[in-house]
């Protein structure tokens, strides 16, 4: 009988800390797009700024595809998180203009492959490389600063 | 006994010398160098090269909306590098890398082209390797069915109201 009372006693014991362990029960999204009530021509201006304003660099622009590609540091020590930005130009009779933010973490893995050289039956050649890969960063808070940002400039957007 | 065991380590070293030698080189892709320079020398491939790639034809939309449903799932896959609505080109580093190129529109359909850079996995140093040989096939189909979704999600599709 005692057995039982103290297993039950652990039991009750083991829910409690279970209980008050932070588990979490949803992650934030990551938000994506942003509309805003301005100009394509603002947006455009003020989005190649918000960049700067967050230490980033801009690896490429093109005004008429409404797409810009950076590189946003976010956290010094973290891995790079590497940035589209597309600002949709707005329907005939919109005034809205939406802006999409995916981030995307960057990360190098050690790669080999093998060949053999022609000519040369007898050797394998291993070749070792820096293998690139991206994982679409769901949980970065660089999209939010960026619209946030891009808001402050701009005035109220609407997720 | 020992003779055996002496006479079987001997055998296997024979064997183990008359075996390939591997030669360990470190190499550096074209990936990982356009990454070292922010993608500055990096030129997007031409409409012409793109059109050798699967592709698909949308009817029943604009060329802005074909671009616009093409960027926005293209971003979703990989970085876009690059990008020019006047050459309909656009360059994304998914796996593969890919160019997509929106041809505009012949007899009111407006294709969509795919090409995959499969080059950025070579060797800078030692001639023409490839590095990556596996990349997951049939990913194309995929793609053209979510442009598909992006661009007539919420449309009404007209094909069925011919007739009427």
């Amino acid at each position: 009988m005692n057995d039982m009372k103290q297993a039950s006693l652990g039991i009750m014991l083991g829910v409690f800390c279970a209980g008050c362990a932070n588990i979490p029960t949803a992650e934030s999204c990551m938000e994506t797009q942003r509309s805003f009530t301005a100009s394509f021509e603002d947006l455009w201006s003020r989005s190649v700024r918000t960049v700067e304003d967050l230490q980033g660099t801009v690896l490429a622009q093109d005004k008429s595809a409404g797409v810009i590609a950076c590189k946003i540091p976010y956290d010094a020590k973290g891995p790079e998180e590497y940035v589209n930005i597309y600002i949709q130009r707005p329907n005939a009779g919109d005034r809205a203009c939406c802006v999409y933010v995916v981030p995307y973490t960057f990360f190098v893995g050690r790669g080999q492959t093998q060949h053999v050289e022609p000519g040369k039956p007898k050797e394998i050649l291993l070749l070792e490389f820096d293998d690139i890969y991206f994982r679409k960063d769901h949980l970065s808070e660089i999209g939010s600063a960026f619209l946030d940002t891009l808001t402050d400039y701009v005035g109220q957007g609407k997720s | 006994m020992r003779t055996i065991f002496a006479l079987l380590s001997l055998f296997s070293l024979i064997v183990a010398g008359c075996g390939p030698q591997t030669r360990r080189v470190a190499t550096t892709s074209r990936m990982a160098q356009l990454f070292a320079t922010d993608f500055k020398d990096f030129k997007a491939p031409d409409a012409s090269l793109i059109t050798a790639g699967a592709s698909r034809g949308f009817e029943n939309a604009t060329y802005d909306e074909v671009w616009e449903a093409t960027v926005v799932v293209l971003m979703q896959d990989g970085v876009i590098v690059r990008s020019s609505k006047d050459a309909g080109v656009l360059v994304g580093l998914t796996r593969p890398p890919r160019a997509v190129y929106v041809e505009p529109a012949r007899a009111g359909r407006i294709r969509v082209y795919i090409y995959s850079l499969r080059e950025l996995y070579t060797t800078v140093d030692e001639p023409g390797w490839q590095l990556v040989t596996y990349f997951p096939e049939g990913k194309e189909d995929d793609f053209f069915d979510r442009v598909s979704g992006q661009l007539y999600a919420g449309k009404k599709w007209k094909y069925l109201y011919v007739g009427q």
